[in-house]
């Protein structure tokens, strides 16, 4: 049975370390997870955990914000045709004032998607947490089959960890 | 020998202690302010329902002056709102430090004060309940609306600020909200529950929040900047005397980068005072906004000598009689007033480094918004009662109602800010804490002999 544990470090060299020694010794970095206060500035603790797709979602929600503008100003003018204040039909400056804005506002949009998207935010699921995150505690969170216990126990130890709770 | 005090390296424990604190003790004078604010936002609403009731001309409006105090106040509460969130993004762009204890009284602003100023386009409407008309929906005769009615650029600008603007508020909130969700009971760790969706601060979370941050700083700034000059363009674009300025864009935004650092000053020194935050809204961070905001002052002064020295000198007939009004005529005790307000006082203030300290700071940012407010009207009502005809001239003077509407407005913005203030920190803790770390990282790598260093501030996230 698949068990999960919570290690407490001080500093984020140690949760650095403990992720490594705990490679080095198979346990697949897809199960760790490392909890903080604060962004950890410099190279990612946990292997692969960097990589985004949220420039691209800003972008494809600014393409989208900006055809829908576009057709907005344009689409309606034409569908009922009416001469206002000697403008043309389609005036460009209008088109293009709307068609800013609502680029802006669908690369907004997709963003905060994105983001929650790629979060899987929303989520009130238990999920493994220690509370002394917030108190500046760096929270190493191993997810291991019971027969890696051991292992686990050894390489986290060797890491400096100050409590390693398993639940 | 005086000794110096030792820097102020507070834990995560104590930090969140420090910025928590005010969220979970109220004491009876702020359910005394609330009251007073309370009353206030009601004024508002009753002087409204009583225009609604009676009709439009409750609000004093009429031949030739039908833009009054409302617009005035829209476009002065759409310029406060620019303080905030371009200056957060501007400073988060070229990572000031500084920004950190900042970045959340000033995105608090931009919100509140877009809500404020976008009540004053309905209120000034005949018939407010038709507002929705604006929203582009075709209605039963497939009839769109007038997209090439500035009001309708603005209507469309102003929501995707403000849009922009509470997800730029509110993502760099997510992680204060765990925080706050772990420390509090009650009904208030089912609130913050909610408000925190779940966040557990792991390194994926954190990689991803900054980097949707980063990507709305980018996208914010050049919003902000349309908006206003959007705003600047229900004049601009229109043929009337001292309206149709090309300048008018840029002239709008300063005016409304400077009147928003006003503002934000304010809105900081009640804070540090009321909040007891004296350690972590520092005078540096006044002495730095209070530079900004003597560049913008000088600014300001550059754009409107520009404005009315070219009019001056051109000498078009419609012009000359606005012009003359503001500045020897019925209008200039206002108009005096206002440069001495927007620049007489603010510059020896804010350019005399002996001067410059928070008290008056705080005394030249009223000024600034006293100044600003007047800007605003002088741009509208003088032009508005001297249109191309003269036998059109017509004088001006605000209704108890509309004065009760737009200066109640106040009285709404500081309550939202208020109730804001208390269920959020208006310090980002996990920002502070970053910079904490920052700054120690920083002091280790290039003076690892300095770390025993009392000299105050050494590692403080502001340097």
């Amino acid at each position: 049975m698949a068990q999960t544990c919570l290690v407490k470090f001080t500093e984020h060299t140690q949760a650095r370390m403990a992720v490594r020694r705990l490679i080095q010794e198979g346990i697949d970095p897809k199960s760790m997870e490392v909890m903080s206060s604060q962004p950890i500035h410099g190279e990612s603790i946990v292997p692969d955990n960097d990589s985004t797709k949220l420039r691209t979602w800003a972008l494809s929600g600014a393409t989208i914000g900006l055809l829908g503008g576009f057709s907005l100003s344009t689409i309606t003018a034409l569908n009922y045709p009416l001469v206002k204040g000697g403008m043309p039909i389609v005036a460009p400056w209008t088109v293009g004032l709307i068609t800013y804005e609502t680029t802006m506002l669908g690369a907004v949009l997709a963003t905060l998607v994105g983001l929650l998207v790629e979060l899987r935010l929303p989520n009130f699921k238990n999920l493994p947490y220690d509370a002394s995150v917030v108190d500046g505690g760096i929270v190493l969170a191993v997810g291991c089959p019971e027969a890696s216990r051991p292992v686990v126990e050894r390489a986290l130890s060797a890491s400096g960890a100050t409590r390693v709770n398993w639940v | 020998m005086a000794q110096i005090p030792a820097p102020f390296r507070p834990t995560e424990e104590q930090i969140n202690r420090d910025l928590l604190g005010p969220l979970f003790k109220t004491g009876p004078k702020y359910y005394a302010a609330l009251a007073v604010l309370i009353a206030v936002t009601g004024m508002v609403f009753v002087a409204w329902f009583f225009q609604l009731a009676y009709g439009i001309g409750m609000a004093g409006k009429n031949r030739p002056s039908f833009w009054g105090l409302y617009i005035t106040t829209f476009v002065f509460w759409i310029g406060i709102s620019h303080a905030g969130t371009l200056i957060s993004a501007i400073l988060r762009v070229v990572q000031a430090e500084w920004r950190r204890p900042i970045t959340r009284c000033a995105e608090a602003i931009t919100t509140f004060a877009l809500c404020t100023g976008s009540l004053f386009p309905i209120v000034h409407l005949g018939r407010a309940w038709l507002f929705y008309w604006m929203v582009p929906y075709p209605n039963s005769r497939y009839l769109w609306p007038n997209f090439q009615s500035p009001l309708m650029w603005d209507f469309i600008a102003i929501n995707t600020y403000l849009t922009g603007s509470v997800t730029y508020l509110y993502l760099p909130m997510i992680p204060d909200m765990a925080v706050a969700r772990d420390k509090a009971t009650g009904w208030r760790k089912k609130m913050y529950r909610i408000l925190a969706l779940g966040w557990r601060g792991t390194e994926r979370e954190w990689l991803r929040l900054e980097k949707a941050i980063s990507i709305m700083a980018l996208i914010i700034i050049p919003v902000a900047v349309s908006v206003h000059t959007i705003v600047s363009w229900d004049f601009a674009m229109t043929l009337m005397p001292m309206w149709r300025s090309t300048i008018f864009g840029p002239y709008f935004v300063v005016g409304a980068i400077f009147s928003g650092i006003a503002a934000l000053l304010i809105a900081m020194v009640l804070i540090r005072k009321y909040f007891k935050l004296e350690r972590y809204l520092l005078p540096i961070h006044f002495d730095n906004l209070a530079k900004m905001l003597l560049a913008m002052s000088l600014l300001w002064f550059y754009f409107t000598f520009t404005e009315y020295l070219v009019t001056w000198y051109g000498n078009e007939a419609p012009e000359m009689p606005v012009f003359w009004s503001k500045i020897s005529g019925r209008f200039a005790p206002l108009f005096w007033l206002m440069v001495v307000c927007n620049f007489i006082i603010p510059f020896p203030i804010l350019a005399i480094r002996k001067l410059r300290t928070i008290p008056m700071i705080f005394f030249a940012s009223t000024c600034i918004l006293v100044g600003m407010w007047l800007e605003r009207f002088l741009i509208i009502v003088p032009t508005l009662t001297h249109p191309f005809l003269p036998y059109n001239y017509g004088t001006y003077w605000p209704s108890v109602t509309e004065a009760c509407i737009a200066g109640g407005t106040l009285g709404l913005f500081v309550l939202l800010y208020f109730l804001f203030a208390k269920f959020s920190p208006m310090i980002s803790i996990w920002e502070i804490e970053e910079g904490y770390s920052v700054a120690k990282h920083s002091v280790e790598s290039h003076h690892p002999s300095s770390l025993g260093s009392s000299v105050p501030g050494d590692v403080h996230p502001a340097h």
